[in-house]
């Protein structure tokens, strides 16, 4: 039982034509649905019906976060526990969304918006009879799969807490300021070095979500679409300290910004967290140049 | 119609041209003009604020919360999404 992963992410985007537009041909992901005000899209080896909307709005960032569960009785279970902490659950209604099931939704200490679900349409991802590695006719980066998200807000002790304590996520790494102060963390519940992170920022803010890739020249593929089609780069390519990761920086046209990740470790539940201060951290953040921008610390949707 | 549009930035004591129908953060870029901070260049994140002293412009879709209503009243904009109808006098926020 448990949470499985990072099922979908929500985003608000300012012009939802243009958005389809980066989402469809320069991320290179599959629109599989459409409604007014919002698309829905999956990457080509998710097997669920999608793995981000997008939903037009007055100014950009996180409208919610959905993992997705293993079982759907894991609703009762969560509801529950998520009360008994302390913090009020609703119900979101079968088919509230194309595609989706029913789900629990709640408010973090941090102030996003996280549903946990289990029923959702299936639409497979057709590599399951004597397949090939690859469908035809990808476009653009073309990531598999998304893969994590970063959030900021207030108080990250205590979405941590809940994310540990009750959904039994684990941390894979953290960064302790001044001695003591939990500045950020990097949790999981795949084999993945994170499925989320929690940073220090203002409450209810998205840092970015991010798109899974399998290597390196996947990660300067994905560079090179990028200048091709002018995207606004943050930073990258190159390798983050924390998690190991292969990684770019840029962002939507409507700000938000996105990743693309490669790399990291397999950590297991018993994995012993590792722990950046400040005198290492700017090679935590970017290995290579040892610097934190004031962009990437201070760009939030 | 001028083709180009002088920015001069008032509490940096500098200027720079911008071209019709560009915004006036990205011509900055491109000149290696380094004044006005430059964020997501999608007037979503609010990096990029300024205010417009005097001067005629057209500004585009901004997120409502990174610029608020009443700040636009006053002359704040995003520059990554302002595009001058005349020469500009801008300040830099938080100079």
């Amino acid at each position: 039982m448990g949470v499985m992963r990072l099922g979908r992410v929500e985003a608000r985007v300012l012009d939802l034509e243009k958005s389809i537009d980066y989402y469809s041909n320069v991320i290179g992901l599959q629109l599989v649905a459409r409604e007014p005000g919002k698309a829905y899209f999956k990457a080509w080896d998710e097997e669920d019906h999608h793995s981000l909307i997008i939903t037009e709005a007055d100014y950009p960032g996180l409208e919610h976060m959905g993992f997705k569960v293993r079982y759907q009785e894991d609703l009762d279970t969560f509801e529950k526990a998520i009360e008994q902490y302390g913090i009020r659950v609703n119900r979101v209604s079968n088919r509230h969304r194309i595609g989706e099931g029913e789900a629990i939704r709640f408010t973090l200490p941090t102030g996003q918006v996280m549903e946990l679900y289990h029923e959702i349409e299936r639409i497979g991802n057709g590599l399951k009879l004597n397949p090939d590695p690859k469908p035809e006719n990808l476009k653009g980066i073309a990531p598999p799969y998304l893969d994590h998200l970063l959030i900021a807000g207030e108080d990250v002790p205590a979405t941590t807490d809940l994310l540990m304590k009750v959904m039994d996520f684990h941390m894979s790494e953290r960064v302790i300021l001044h001695g003591d102060e939990l500045f950020a963390v990097w949790l999981f519940r795949t084999n993945t070095p994170h499925d989320i992170a929690i940073i220090k920022g203002p409450n209810g803010k998205l840092h970015h979500f991010a798109f899974g890739l399998s290597s390196w020249e996947d990660v300067l593929h994905a560079a090179d679409c990028l200048a091709k089609n002018e995207v606004v780069l943050d930073e990258g390519p190159t390798r983050h300290g924390i998690t190991r990761g292969l990684t770019i920086y840029f962002f939507d046209p409507s700000g938000n910004r996105n990743e693309v990740f490669s790399g990291g470790y397999i950590p297991g539940e018993d994995f012993t967290p590792v722990t950046w201060t400040e005198e290492r951290l700017p090679r935590g953040i970017f290995y290579h140049k040892g610097e934190i921008t004031e962009r990437f610390t201070g760009v939030f949707t | 119609m001028a083709n180009e549009y002088r920015i001069f930035v008032a509490n940096k004591s500098r200027e720079y041209l911008c071209r019709h129908g560009q915004n006036i953060l990205s011509s900055s870029i491109e000149q290696g003009v380094r004044v006005i901070k430059r964020g997501c260049l999608g007037g979503g994140c609010g990096f990029c604020k300024i205010r417009v002293e005097a001067g005629q412009y057209e500004l585009g879709k901004v997120s409502i919360k990174a610029l608020p209503a009443e700040e636009r009243k006053e002359g704040f904009v995003l520059a990554c999404k302002t595009v001058p109808l005349s020469d500009l006098v801008i300040r830099i926020s938080g100079d």
